[in-house]
């Protein structure tokens, strides 16, 4: 009966721990699929942490957090999308470049705001649906969750039908793959690039919300630690597809509940190296499948109308 | 009746004029063709009808009524349908997804419903595809089909097709000749962009030939001949014939024997070839793009592992020159100087090197004794190549390359995108080679030029020589059909 | 005679510098400080005071060592995130060499700690590099994971193998006195490791615009595919600048050991890597630039704690200033592109 408590308890952290993961991968997905690199979900989700934690600190407020962290998240897209689309930036220096101001300005402003204080935000409880819930094992992990979980589900399947069976993800992919044709049939290039981009932000602004409103309850500095990064491996791990990716993003969190569980599984391995575990098994994902997984054709490339020729 | 009138078009880009006072009608149901050389003004004129460009100056009338075509999405609403040389599909998706692409804004894209009409739609014009498969896979004939369905699904009463036999082989060419004629019976109205005169003589009733941004002529193409439309186009009287002395064949230099390779995706390209050249001896091979071309002249310069068979240069040493096809991708490095550029080839080697450091000097007075040899233009021999001409940027290739004598030259499409001065250098420089006892590979799609240069001829059909002819013995046709599989009568 | 255009690469990266100090003044006022005393308390510190000079001297050797690994890696078209990283394996290598050997004079001790560091920096950077060049591997995103692998490898061996005994928190026991570098501004911290760094920047200066094998890595950075038919191996350049740029990093993490810390702490840079990307970018390529910039971004941090002290303005700001100028720089390089663009 414990060793069945213990897995059912494993599973539940290693979901938690996915959801970030999940938000930033899919917010990567729509940028990355309309052909910007976004190595900026880092900085975004570092974004999305600091202003929902700033915002629900100062209106008790979480879901007034919820709303900031997303519009927050849409700004940092919409500063991506023009360097990258219309200054024409080289998309990987602007990321770098977000990633690095997010960082700086973030730590400053935690400093002078929360000045050390530990004390907990008001989160977001989770939602029981009764009678389902009861389930073993599976009850709690997909009817007992909160509103970000339910959210992510949804957006992964709206997200699916969206890409093959709308006329906007026809358009998306266009784009990625090669805009040149998108150009010529009246399609704004520029358009859907910053659409995607700006989204992107939101998507992984609402993971850095959850680390901070569900999972640990306070901002701290650097506290999106690589997982804007492990993002990416997912999205390439997945193939660029909602499903695939958000499964990987699964695979990761995975790695990482190993470390919460460990003791109780009784082994006595040292904390540093499960920490390292997840960067690992996302080199392995990116090595095992290189060659393989495809990206985006029109992925990293700068596009101009004059390119048509 | 008028279906299109361009009347005194005029368009600038800073001081250049690309498009001057271009005057020009077309009646409804004809196929007109424009002609000219590269930056005669083709594109922009295109660009113009396509809606990419506005003009500075002019008017365009449609079916007597004065338009103005501001972006891609008017020009479609009027009715215009732009056919690109590089195809405007997504290879990813499939036939239906490219022809449906823009069309509309759809929370729920009806895919069944449109294979359906597409379906209907290539029926009617007789274009035969298969909806559901993915453009990728397709061949180019049938990739091109697909873009004139995607215009015709849009209600285009103009196609506009710009050089749409370049990537073609024989057959598919005479099918989509077939396929525009019929669309002309039909009301259509279509304007032919080409540089290829027999085509145009063939298939166009009017042609328009451009120069240096004017409409020099408007011909009714059944008055004219392929000859005087040349003129026209270079604006000087032309010899074609190349003076070429008889070949003076001397020793064994390339011995090539039941060479297979592989290209980067690992499917065989090259299977079985065969062939020997000698010193003093051009030695020419036809064929469309993609039947292994490149892959054999990898081979041969040893930048591409061999699958079976054997090459025996040994007698050459390491002398080979390789002007690769695409000067720019792979030829040069656009940021770098002539200086830097041409010893690409030399710079671990003495002059340029010396006790670990690379001779300024030495690089430098190399790069004028080249361009003075080649004839290489530019205002400053320290600008980056990127800045030079197409022509000039050759040049610079075909100095490194010959430099140091080299017993062995492979040539790949050596005269693409240069204009007629610069194609006559490439010309007389290799001849000269020829004339010193160096023995040529001379790969090009530009029959007539194959013809005209080469001291034997192979045909290259995917990754296999159908045949080596003799070129005073041979026809266009000829070759042609060899190029497209087809077997010698 | 100096042309507008030739004056643009020195212009742009002080406007960018300009405007991310403007926009930092902004942050300080939000701090409840007066910018202008922040600053000047800041950079009269750092740069006018002995022993704040010899500060800003200890910093910017590792900055700069760093920032010539990933301008090395830039060169051949190769963003080399991993600097961080590459530092704490490098400082590992040569704690190994400073613990476990006893009883060599300096001479030989030195040499030999800093080539392990350069070693296990190298090491470091060639596994992204032989992963990219290789199996084709993005190097952005391994570089970046391999940081936080080492951070915690590091982390590891400090509390458990290499703790020195009853200490109360995790570093390593002191390195062997001859493997320390000498300290060349007496009663300041600055370490002969800031004369090795501009030694090494002189040499990579000749090496990247004179010799053929700058050449060769140039070709490969503007077109791998012409160096391909240059018969130059694209693959072997690539892994070259990665453990070369690992290399160089590691040998920041070796000074900061040898010449700073003398022990292994569990935190070896704050963040050194990261600035070096930024310094980098800033210096357009240039190695003049990056010992610049370098001193410029050592000065920033040297002085930080000073002015966080007198007038409470968190010293994180800083990194908000860095990561603007970075911002900044990147936009500047952009427009230039554009303006050339419309030129042609």
């Amino acid at each position: 009966m414990n060793n069945f408590n213990l897995f059912s308890d494993y599973l539940v952290a290693s979901l938690h721990l996915s959801i970030p993961l999940a938000f930033a991968a899919l917010g990567g997905f729509y940028s990355e699929r309309s052909g910007v690199l976004n190595i900026a979900l880092e900085g975004m989700l570092l974004t999305g942490a600091f202003t929902s934690a700033t915002i629900t600190f100062y209106t008790s407020n979480p879901w007034l957090g919820i709303v900031a962290a997303v519009i927050a998240g849409g700004l940092v897209g919409l500063l991506h999308a023009f360097l990258s689309v219309t200054l024409r930036v080289d998309q990987l220096v602007s990321g770098l470049a977000i990633n690095l101001v997010a960082s700086g300005i973030t730590s400053f402003l935690a400093r002078l705001i929360f000045n050390g204080s530990t004390q907990r935000l008001p989160g977001i409880e989770a939602i029981i649906i009764p009678g389902l819930s009861q389930i073993p094992i599976i009850g709690i992990l997909l009817f007992q969750q909160d509103i970000f979980v339910y959210l992510l589900l949804m957006l992964i399947m709206l997200t699916t039908y969206i890409l093959f069976y709308t006329s906007f993800g026809l358009t998306l992919r266009a784009v990625g793959e090669y805009p040149p044709a998108a150009d010529t049939a009246g399609l704004s290039v520029p358009s859907v690039r910053y659409c995607a981009v700006i989204m992107s932000g939101c998507l992984a602004s609402l993971g850095g919300a959850y680390l901070t409103l569900v999972q640990i309850r306070f901002f701290v500095e650097g506290m999106s630690a690589g997982k804007g990064f492990i993002a990416i491996a997912a999205l390439i791990f997945g193939k660029w597809h909602p499903v695939g990716s958000a499964l990987a993003c699964l695979l990761f969190g995975a790695t990482e509940a190993l470390q919460l569980q460990i003791q109780a599984f009784g082994a006595n391995i040292p904390y540093q190296f499960l920490l390292m575990l997840p960067y690992i098994i996302a080199i392995l994902a990116l090595v095992g499948l290189a060659g393989k997984s495809i990206p985006p054709k029109a992925l990293g490339i700068r596009y101009s109308q004059g390119d048509r020729h | 009746m008028i279906y299109l009138q361009l009347e005194n078009i005029t368009k600038h880009f800073n001081s250049f004029i690309a498009n001057d006072k271009i005057n020009l009608t077309i009646e409804s149901g004809k196929i007109h063709g424009i002609l000219g050389e590269n930056g005669a003004g083709k594109t922009t004129l295109m660009n113009i009808l396509s809606g990419f460009y506005q003009p500075d100056s002019g008017n365009i009338y449609l079916e007597g009524k004065r338009v103005k075509i501001n972006s891609p999405r008017a020009a479609i609403k009027l009715g215009i349908g732009m056919i690109y040389q590089h195809f405007m599909l997504v290879p990813q998706l499939t036939v239906t997804e490219n022809i449906i692409l823009g069309t509309e804004s759809k929370w729920h894209l009806n895919l069944q419903k449109k294979q359906q009409e597409i379906t209907n739609l290539s029926q009617l014009y007789q274009l035969e595809i298969n909806p559901n498969a993915k453009v990728k896979d397709l061949p180019v004939g049938t990739q091109q089909r697909v873009e004139i369905l995607k215009v015709l699904y849009r209600g285009a009463k103009l196609l506009i097709l710009d050089e749409p036999t370049a990537v073609l082989a024989p057959q598919e060419v005479t099918s989509l000749i077939t396929i525009l004629r019929q669309l002309a019976l039909r009301g259509n109205t279509i304007i032919f962009i080409s540089h290829k005169l027999a085509e145009v003589i063939n298939l166009c009733d009017t042609v328009t030939v451009l120069r240096h941004g004017q409409a020099v002529a408007t011909i009714n193409s059944k008055n004219t001949t392929t000859h005087e439309l040349a003129e026209l186009m270079v604006g000087r009287k032309l010899s074609l014939n190349l003076q070429k002395s008889p070949a003076s064949l001397g020793k064994l230099v390339l011995s090539v024997e039941n060479l297979q390779v592989t290209d980067d995706r690992g499917i065989n390209a090259v299977h079985n070839i065969s062939f020997q050249l000698r010193e003093g001896e051009i030695f020419g091979i036809a064929g469309v793009d993609g039947n292994g071309q490149r892959e054999l002249a990898d081979a041969i310069a040893g930048l591409q592992p061999i699958k079976a068979g054997k090459i025996d240069c040994s007698s050459v040493g390491t002398k080979i020159g390789y002007i690769p096809e695409d000067r720019q991708k792979m030829g040069l490095v656009l940021q770098f100087n002539v200086g830097e550029n041409l010893i690409l080839r030399s710079f671990q080697k003495f002059p340029f090197c010396h006790q670990f450091l690379l001779q300024k000097q030495a690089i430098k007075n190399h790069a004028q004794v080249a361009m003075q040899a080649f004839d290489i233009r530019t205002n400053c021999a320290d600008i980056q190549v990127s800045q030079l001409s197409g022509g000039n940027q050759q040049k610079v290739v075909l100095a490194r390359e010959l430099a140091g004598e080299p017993r062995l030259i492979i040539a790949m499409q050596p005269t693409r995108g240069l204009d007629v001065g610069a194609t006559e250098l490439v010309h007389q420089k290799l001849l000269a080679e020829r004339g010193r006892g160096a023995a040529i590979l001379y790969i090009s799609t530009e029959l007539e030029e194959v013809i005209a240069i080469s001291d034997r001829i192979a045909v290259m059909y995917k990754g296999k020589f159908m045949d080596i002819l003799d070129p005073e013995k041979t026809t266009v046709e000829e070759i042609g059909l060899l190029m497209g599989g087809g077997k010698k009568s | 005679m100096i042309t507008p255009n030739k004056l643009l690469p020195i212009i742009s990266p002080l406007i960018a510098i300009t405007l991310s100090l403007l926009v930092g003044a902004i942050l300080i006022l939000l701090a409840g400080a007066n910018p202008i005393v922040a600053y000047t308390t800041l950079f009269q510190e750092s740069l006018s005071t002995y022993f704040g000079l010899g500060n800003t001297l200890t910093k910017m050797t590792p900055l700069l060592f760093t920032s010539l690994g990933v301008l090395v890696s830039l060169r051949a078209g190769q963003f080399n995130i991993g600097g961080e990283g590459q530092i704490y394996l490098g400082a590992l290598g040569s704690s190994l060499i400073g613990l476990y050997i006893q009883g060599i004079p300096a001479l030989i001790h030195i040499p030999l700690a800093l080539l392990m560091g350069f070693i296990f920096g190298a090491f470091w950077g060639l596994i992204p590099g032989y992963l990219k060049a290789i199996k084709g591997v993005n190097e952005v995103i391994t570089t970046l994971l391999l940081n936080y692998i080492a951070i915690n490898l590091i982390s590891y061996l400090v509390q458990n193998p290499l703790k020195a005994p009853a200490a109360p928190s995790p570093y390593s026991p002191l390195i062997a006195k001859t493997a320390q570098l000498p300290i060349i501004l007496p009663g300041s911290l600055a370490h002969g490791g800031i004369i090795l760094a501009l030694i090494t920047a002189g040499i990579l200066w000749v090496v990247l615009v004179r010799s053929p094998l700058g050449y060769q890595i140039n070709v490969v950075g503007f077109n791998p595919i012409a160096a391909r038919y240059a018969k130059i191996s694209v693959e072997r350049t690539i892994m070259l600048v990665m453990g070369l740029g690992g290399g160089l990093a590691g040998l920041a993490g070796a000074c900061e050991v040898m010449g700073l810390k003398y022990r292994l702490f569990e935190q070896v840079s704050p963040g050194y890597g990261f600035d070096a990307i930024a310094i980098a970018f800033l210096s357009r390529g240039n190695v003049l630039g990056i010992v610049l910039t370098s001193l410029f971004f050592a000065a920033l941090r040297s002085g930080a704690n000073v002015m966080q002290r007198s007038t409470s303005v968190p010293s994180t700001v800083v990194y908000a200033i860095q990561g603007l100028t970075v911002l900044f720089i990147a936009i500047a390089l952009a427009l230039e592109y554009r303006g050339k663009e419309i030129k042609n």
